[in-house]
């Protein structure tokens, strides 16, 4: 087994087994990842493809600065946002729903004990804007600046959109308990 | 609020409890190993195309120096056998020779002290003043003393020496002139710089044109405008002809655009079968306020071939036009800009622009010319021919275009 350097460094070299190795060793985490930011697998898969093929061509431009798989997070996360909003999909993320708009926004913290499936299940049920914002901030670890920046709205609309999304999520998680 | 902090931890736990989906890998990396390689032959293609055409470049400028090097040993062996049949004494040999480099005539011509006798084939001087030597045979022969009141000129006696010395020095313009255009043949290297106003003609993309948000052009294209931009790079053209040349090069690209956006989103598009059929009202709480002041940049690598004519108009100046089109090669992109659709802004790193593109290009101007380098002034105006925006994903074709001065200066080398 290489360490972590040594298979940067190769794969900096485009040495392809390396490069098949890092792919390996990432491709789950980087797919959940994917599944956070896309409405379904085939999207997921998509984006895996192209966030893997990103990150090995520019693979020259990682510093060290900090873990590799934060950073290849960083890209898979840039890459999601840019293809959710003008995306291959067919739009499908544009779909408004309009009668989850119209649902209550609930206050009252609900019980930790929820089976995962049903928090994902309803984090993909929101809309996307909240939806992302919600997954940078409490998944992915990203500031409000950072999130303001990737996004290019100001940080109020971060708090706010986050502050909404937990509401609504919250409300969504009620109904399915 | 705070309360629903503890749906952060909810979220975490969940994401980590997830089980594998069990997807398939192999499949996706089997995908991502294509486009690699892909890539890599479009470097390679890139890199074989560039070095081809320099080689071609030096095989021609070698094959012409050989060209010239041969015509130049011809003529002075013609000009032996004719000298040595015809000539009798060793000065008009040398003489004769001397027709092969005009400098050594114009320098005798315009030398005041020194009688010329000059026909349309060759030219014999005479070092003292006295009587210049005649020669009946030829009707073209002309005759000039300048230190003389009396001139013969095509057998006939002019008294008027001023006007003769105007002729004369009218045909040494002339026959410098034609001299000098006749050598005209060549390679030119050298570097140009072209500072520009770049701007952009955007279209819709008729297969996804449903997905133009009402209010993109009031919030996003009205408030895009032309930028700085620049060309930088290095230039060589080779002279086929006193009129004609081809040029190419390789050029470092820019096309920009000002962005100056302040708008606030308020509602959000409805999609249906892609196209948008409605506009919900955000919550206020959820509005988002854009402002943005900014340039976006387009970097390529450009490669163009061009064909040029061009006129002298002067000794020392010329106009020169081309035109022709180019290869660019998309290498960066710097900038924010509005999206279509939803109009929030993204970053054009993160969009997907076609990497290679066609433009043309047309310039004209007025070039310096010395023996061995020129110096050239020329607006120039470019445009692409397709779309920069991918046909898939953007609902609108961007076609971006600009127009500047072309300062460029080259060096010469010029078969003589």
């Amino acid at each position: 087994m290489i360490s972590e350097e040594e298979l940067i460094r190769r794969c900096k070299e485009h040495d392809r087994s390396a490069q098949k190795m890092l792919f390996e060793k990432y491709a789950n985490k980087m797919m959940a990842v994917c599944m956070r930011y896309c409405k379904n697998q085939e999207d997921a898969k998509d984006l895996l493809q192209d966030g893997y093929y990103k990150v090995l061509t520019s693979i020259k431009s990682f510093k060290g600065n900090s873990r590799i798989d934060t950073w290849m997070t960083r890209i898979f996360i840039n890459l999601a946002l840019n293809r959710n909003r003008i995306g291959r999909n067919k739009y499908s993320h544009y779909e408004f729903d309009t009668k989850f708009e119209k649902a209550d926004f609930d206050e009252e913290p609900v019980n930790e004990n929820i089976e995962a499936k049903l928090v994902i299940k309803a984090l993909n049920e929101l809309p996307v804007i909240y939806k992302t914002v919600l997954n940078m901030y409490a998944i992915d670890g990203l500031t409000h600046k950072e999130i303001a920046k990737q996004l290019g709205i100001s940080e109020g609309s971060s708090k706010s959109r986050l502050s909404r999304g937990r509401s609504m999520l919250n409300a969504k998680l009620k109904r399915k308990k | 609020m705070d309360n629903l902090k503890q749906i952060d931890n909810i979220l975490k736990k969940a994401v980590a409890d997830m089980p594998n989906n069990g997807h398939n890998l192999s499949s996706d990396w089997d995908a991502i190993e294509k486009k690699l390689k892909h890539r890599k032959r479009r470097i390679i293609l890139l890199w074989s195309f560039l070095a081809l055409f320099i080689s071609s470049s030096l095989i021609l400028f070698r094959l012409n120096n050989n060209n010239t090097v041969n015509k130049i040993t011809t003529t002075r062996d013609v000009v032996n056998k004719k000298d040595k049949s015809q000539h009798s004494s060793n000065e008009s040999i040398k003489n004769e020779k001397s027709i092969n480099n005009p400098l050594p005539y114009n320098k005798e011509i315009l030398n005041p002290k020194i009688s010329v006798v000059a026909n349309s084939q060759n030219v014999t001087t005479q070092k003292d003043n006295t009587e210049p030597k005649k020669d009946t045979e030829t009707s073209n022969r002309f005759e000039l003393t300048l230190h003389s009141k009396t001139i013969n000129i095509f057998n006939q006696e002019i008294n008027q020496p001023e006007k003769i010395v105007f002729v004369k020095l009218q045909q040494t313009k002339n026959l410098e002139k034609s001299n000098r255009t006749a050598y005209k043949q060549g390679w030119e290297y050298g570097i140009s710089f072209t500072p520009s106003i770049s701007n952009k003609i955007v279209q819709e993309n008729s297969n996804l044109s449903g997905l133009v948000n009402r209010n993109y052009n009031l919030f996003i294209r009205n408030q895009e405008k032309s930028s700085f931009a620049n060309n930088f790079g290095l230039n060589f053209s080779y002279h086929l002809s006193p009129k004609l040349f081809v040029s190419s090069g390789l050029y470092l690209t820019q096309r920009a655009e000002y962005t100056n956006y302040k708008y606030t989103i308020t509602e959000f598009p409805i999609v249906t079968n892609g196209e948008i059929t409605d506009y919900a009202p955000l919550n206020p709480l959820a509005y988002v306020d854009i402002n943005h002041v900014g340039s976006n940049l387009y970097h390529f690598i450009e490669i163009p071939v061009n064909l040029g004519f061009k006129q002298s108009i002067s000794t020392n100046f010329e106009i020169r036009s081309q035109l022709g089109l180019s290869l660019l090669s998309l290498t960066n992109i710097d900038g924010k800009k509005g999206n279509f659709l939803n109009l929030q802004l993204e970053d054009l790193s993160d969009l997907k622009f076609n990497t290679y593109n066609i433009a043309t290009s047309v310039k004209s101007g007025i070039y310096f010319n010395k023996k061995r380098f020129n110096i050239g002034l020329e607006p120039s105006y470019s445009i692409n021919l397709n779309s920069l925006n991918d046909s898939k994903t953007s609902a609108l074709k961007t076609r971006p275009y600009s127009y500047g001065i072309n300062l460029s200066t080259n060096i010469k080398i010029f078969k003589e």
